[in-house]
């Protein structure tokens, strides 16, 4: 298990996760979401062992992983650039990291290299961005350390890799046991890939949860009601504990709410519903919704 | 803890940095191998060109700056080396790459620090023995039995070989040091730039700064600070390099001096070898504390820091403040104004590059206004405390284990030589404390004993008269360089002519002459905590009187002695065997010993090996049994290669005697004497208004031979072309040379002979032979003028020394004046 711990890492007066407790249990596929500089790629970089936090405790499997050869040993880190394998061929890359990971598998590496066929011997400067990435992933699952981490990892890849790697990651997974943390802006990949995901902003989590669960516990009503002529506003919905959007087209209104399907339904039942449709929401839209609640907004642009 | 140390080293991360940096590793061993080998190899060529005393076929001096070239640009790479090394501290992309693999804090930076050094270090080592391959093939081609190869300890090989090893152990020191010193560097700093240029800076100016303060501190301070370039030598690269070619190497020179030095030792402490071997272990010490410092700082500097200029601050205001001093320095030429002017730029130019603008500037300004401040302040207050103190101190004796006193003897001797003792003997510690103290005490607040010396010369027109005693020609009162520097000798010609009053208008207005006569000593204590303290002065006479008796009439200085009369004797007759090919004592020699009393008599002996053991023997005995007051005053009967043999060596003399030397009288040596060509000037000055008083004032206890004569006229003079008739027409005159003497300390009230331009002084209890000549010839007393430009005296008669006569005139101005 990965565990944040009241968690604070700041550089210089910023702070980039502001007492964060998180746990990803074994064998998690798990997705960091968050606005830009809200902490994804901190916690990824506390989590491999590069920063150092100054509060609170960065575990995995219980123990410290900064400066802990054995914690770090169980981690490996891909994260969103490439430039710092360019002096490296394949097998150079791949023979400098079997030697820091002891469960390095050369079968896994031969067999990954053989389904993307890299050319082993040119150096990866040559490659393409998609090449570089499909090179660093596949070195990174070899080394079959229980946890990956990877930061914009699909960045590059064209669709078809993208699969290939998803398949990669998700064999790895059943396999073995594989703990992958992805941090990612494309809600897409994590809705497809990972099981759990965090929201962050500004160094704190919003959410934490399955995401079959987060769909679930939030939803878009259309609803209309029959008394036409009265006015509604959301202060009417106090019985709807947590309206993240509310907004009105001619007789229609647009409600997202977090809550079940069926105690959205029993709280507008008050109000006569002439129309009530649940359209189930994207993790897009949830991401959208929950930071426009925390004033991150695209409508301040408008 | 070292074998779990071990243990845990990935060595898999040093072959990471190796196998990263091949191309660099590569390219420094071919710089090694252009710079060693192909030294090594240039410089063998030389000595076998020497050795067969062949005409150089091929130019080897491009060679050696080719080797010379190459060996100061693979050094250099150390700092590519750390950079390489490091890259993670200076390269974004790289830190989540080399900070995320299981590897510890301690183990990245050993791991890295070590793939540095293998890049750096091993192409070197690969070097050395590539050079002593060379050496061992080259060297049977040096033709070995030619007499220059011939050393007269050792073996040319071994000698090659122990230099060459003493360099290489010498410059891996230095290398590692800067090195470590690169690592350091890289370590505090955020980005490649920031590394590069501070590295370059640091390693220029803490030398540079160090020295150029010294200097201007030196030159304020009565306080000898050259032994700060030991420490420059210790804890820095550059300084180092020069500390180890032209001290370190050159130590035996250092301690010695030179050929004239009477020298000798109760510790064997300063030896070459060890001093090196020292040397070597600090310069190593410092390296590894560097290295300690900077694995410390390594692991305590977050993955984060990296893109920031300075990590730790520390580093940058060091170089900021030793750039900022050194530019202060200039101070010391007048150039306030524009000192801190310029000083000021440069500050905020490094401000401007390290904040990446002008952020926050205002502190900069302030630090700035600090650093000034602190620098000034600093020197003020070194300069007004005497070095908080240093100036005036001197060790309790008892801390003390050994002091080597330097004494220069040529005024005292007229022969240029200087004596070198150094003693761990209790009272002669204590006796050098004593005399070392006096001096301190008459410098105290300021006070000048030279310069008061000087300007009550000065105020009373009392002038040191040296004569120039090869040219017979009086010169001005302190050109006494001029006798060994023909150059100024010439470009000062203008002087001679001119009276005391015009030559101190020539000085200037207000300018004193240096009319007293100075004697440099140099006293240096080894204390029992390994520190040494190091003190010069220009001393008076009475001064240099309280150390000689401190130092002399001691068995050490006695052996000294002994010793210089020995090699000096074995330098002058030993001959290279060609069957032997070495130098060798032969058993007949034709031995020229020139004496003061007797010039180059040639005697012929056998069994010169027995000679030499027996005389140095028997006058080493006869010495140690006099004391120093004896060898002040204590007549010299002859002198060995300028090594004095006193009238009280009689069994030495005797032994001479016996050998064929016969004594010689002054008259002799001057050409005074029947079968003598030379003319003779004489002048005869009274106690009272020449000499003495004016010797012993403000010299107040001594007096030497070389003296001050006051603007008064001679009791006698006489300038003679004919000199033999005239003393025979004196016997008085004979009887006055025997009894004066060159080497003479006193305090009584002595007459002053002046023969030919050549000072001696006779002894009080022999004034009435001087008053007898003065007697016999005081018809005689010279008033005519003498034309210099003539070379003739006024009724016509021609001088006998032609243009170069000192002369009357010159003389009768000063009379003139008084």
């Amino acid at each position: 298990m990965m565990t944040l711990k009241g968690t604070v890492k700041r550089f210089g007066e910023f702070a980039a996760l502001d007492g964060v407790d998180l746990e990803i249990p074994k064998g998690t596929a798990f997705g960091l979401l968050g606005s830009n500089g809200a902490g994804k790629s901190t916690i990824l970089r506390l989590f491999s062992g590069i920063y150092q936090a100054e509060n609170g405790e960065v575990l995995i499997d219980g123990e410290n992983v900064y400066d802990n050869v054995n914690a770090k040993q169980k981690v490996f880190f891909i994260n969103d650039e490439t430039v710092q394998f360019s002096n490296f061929t394949l097998i150079q890359l791949k023979n400098f990291y079997k030697q820091f990971y002891p469960n390095f598998s050369e079968d896994i590496f031969a067999h990954l290299q053989g389904i993307i066929r890299l050319p082993a011997n040119r150096r990866i400067s040559t490659y393409s961005k998609g090449m570089k990435r499909q090179a660093i992933v596949i070195t990174g699952i070899a080394c079959c350390t229980p946890y990956l981490l990877l930061d914009e990892a699909f960045d590059g890849l064209d669709p078809t890799m993208r699969i290939i790697v998803k398949r990669m990651l998700v064999d790895a997974m059943c396999e073995r046991e594989l703990t992958v943390v992805i941090s990612s802006h494309n809600l897409k990949e994590i809705n497809e890939l990972c099981d759990t995901a965090a929201l962050l902003h500004h160094g704190k989590i919003v959410f934490n949860r399955q995401l079959d669960s987060l769909k679930g516990a939030v939803h878009k009503v259309q609803v209309a009601f029959a008394d036409r002529e009265r006015v509604f506003t959301k202060d009417d919905f106090k019985e709807l504990p947590d309206i993240l959007h509310f907004s009105q087209s001619q007789s229609i209104y647009h409600i997202i709410a977090k809550g079940s399907e069926e105690d959205i339904r029993k709280a507008l039942e008050p109000f006569h519903p002439v129309v009530a449709d649940m359209i189930p929401l994207t993790l897009e839209e949830i991401f959208i919704y929950e930071l426009e609640v925390l004033g991150y907004d695209s409508k301040v642009f408008a | 803890m070292t074998a779990k140390f071990l243990h845990s080293f990935p060595a898999r991360n040093t072959l990471r940095v190796v196998n990263q940096n091949l191309k660099m590793t590569i390219v420094t061993g071919i710089l090694y191998i252009l710079g060693i080998p192909l030294g090594m190899g240039a410089f063998m060529l030389e000595m076998i060109f020497e050795s067969r005393d062949t005409p150089y076929s091929i130019m080897i001096a491009p060679y050696f700056l080719i080797a010379s070239t190459c060996l100061t640009g693979a050094v250099f790479m150390g700092l590519i080396a750390a950079i390489n090394s490091f890259t993670e501290l200076h390269n974004k992309t790289k830190v989540d790459m080399l900070y995320s693999l299981p590897l510890t804090g301690r183990q990245r930076f050993f791991s890295d620090y070590i793939g540095g050094i293998c890049m750096y270090i091993l192409p070197y080592v690969l070097s050395v023995i590539l050079g002593w391959i060379v050496i061992g093939v080259m060297y049977p081609f040096i033709d070995r039995e030619s007499a220059d190869m011939v050393m007269e300890e050792g073996t040319l090989l071994g000698e090659i070989s122990k230099y060459y090893a003493l360099l290489s152990f010498g410059l891996l020191a230095l290398m590692l040091l800067y090195y470590a010193l690169s690592a350091f560097v890289t370590v505090c700093c955020g980005t490649l730039f920031e590394s590069i240029y501070t590295n370059l800076l640091l390693n220029l100016l803490i030398p540079g700064t160090i020295a150029a303060v010294t200097g201007v501190i030196s030159a304020n301070v009565e306080l000898d600070f050259s032994y700060m370039w030991q420490i420059i030598g210790f804890i820095s690269p550059i300084g180092g390099l020069i500390y180890m070619f032209y001290i370190i190497l050159d130590f035996p020179l250092e301690f010695y001096s030179s050929n004239y030095a009477i020298s000798a030792t109760q510790t064997t402490q300063h030896e070459m070898l060890p001093s090196y071997l020292r040397w070597i272990a600090v310069i190593v010490a410092v390296a590894v504390l560097l290295t300690i410092a900077a694995w410390q700082l390594y692991v305590r500097r977050k993955a984060e820091h990296v893109g920031k200029p300075f990590v730790y601050l520390a580093a940058y205001y060091v170089m900021l403040t030793l750039g900022t001093c050194l530019i202060l320095c200039l101070m010391e030429t007048g150039v306030v104004g524009a000192a801190i002017l310029f000083a000021a730029i440069v500050y905020f130019v490094m401000e401007v590059i390290r904040k990446r603008g002008f952020r926050r500037f205002w502190v900069s300004l302030i630090t700035f206004a600090v650093t000034v401040g602190a620098a000034v302040g600093m020197y003020l207050l070194i300069v007004n405390t005497g070095c908080f103190g240093r100036v005036n101190y001197v060790p309790a004796s008892a801390a003390v284990n050994s002091v080597r006193v330097k004494m220069d003897l040529s005024d005292y001797w007229y022969y240029h030589n200087e004596l070198v003792l150094e003693y761990t003997d209790r009272d002669v510690i204590s006796a050098v404390t004593a005399a070392h103290k006096e001096i301190v005490n008459a410098r105290k607040k300021g006070n000048d004993p030279v310069k008061d010396i000087n300007q009550k010369l000065s105020d009373e027109r009392m002038y040191n008269m040296t004569w120039n005693e090869s040219d017979y020609t009086l010169y001005a009162p302190d050109l006494t360089l001029m006798i060994d520097d023909c150059d100024e000798y010439w470009d000062t010609y203008d002087y001679y002519d001119q009276s005391p009053s015009e030559y101190e208008k020539a000085l200037g207005e207000g300018q004193i002459g240096d009319y007293c006569e100075t004697i440099g000593v140099q006293i240096d204590y080894y204390t029992l905590t390994g520190s040494v303290i190091h003190r010069s002065y220009d001393v008076t006479l009475d001064e240099y009187v309280s150390l000689l008796l401190a130092v002399q009439g001691t068995e050490l200085s006695a052996q000294a002695y002994g010793d210089a009369l020995k090699s000096r004797i074995t330098d002058a007759v030993e001959v290279y065997s060609d069957v032997t090919h070495t130098y060798k004592i032969p058993e007949k020699a034709d031995l020229t010993i020139k004496s003061n009393y007797a010039n180059d008599k040639t005697i012929q002996i056998t069994n010169v090996q027995n000679f030499i053991d027996k005389l140095t023997e028997t006058y080493v005995k006869e010495l140690s049994a006099m004391t120093a007051e004896q060898l002040l005053k204590e007549k010299v009967a002859c002198r060995i290669e300028s090594i004095p043999v006193y009238e009280t060596c009689t069994e030495t003399l005797t032994l001479l005697k016996t050998y064929g030397f016969e004594e010689y009288s002054l008259m002799d040596r001057y050409g005074l004497n029947s079968t003598g060509t030379s003319a003779a000037a004489i002048r005869i000055y009274q106690p009272g208004t020449y000499s003495v008083p004016s010797m012993a004032y403000p010299c107040s206890t001594s007096t030497l031979a070389t003296t001050y004569v006051k603007n008064v006229e001679p009791a006698y003079e006489d300038v003679c072309p004919y000199p033999a008739s005239i003393l025979y027409s004196y016997p008085e005159m004979t009887e006055l040379m025997k009894a004066a003497r060159t080497d003479y300390i006193t305090a009584d009230d002595c007459y002053l002979l002046v023969v030919n331009g050549n000072y001696f002084t006779i002894p009080a209890e022999d004034s009435d032979l001087a008053e007898a000549v003065i007697a016999k010839g005081s018809g005689y007393l010279m008033s005519d003028a003498f034309e210099p430009d003539m070379g003739a005296y006024s009724d016509g008669t021609e001088s006998p020394y032609g243009f170069w006569d000192y002369n009357s005139d010159w003389y009768g101005s000063v009379g003139s004046e008084a």
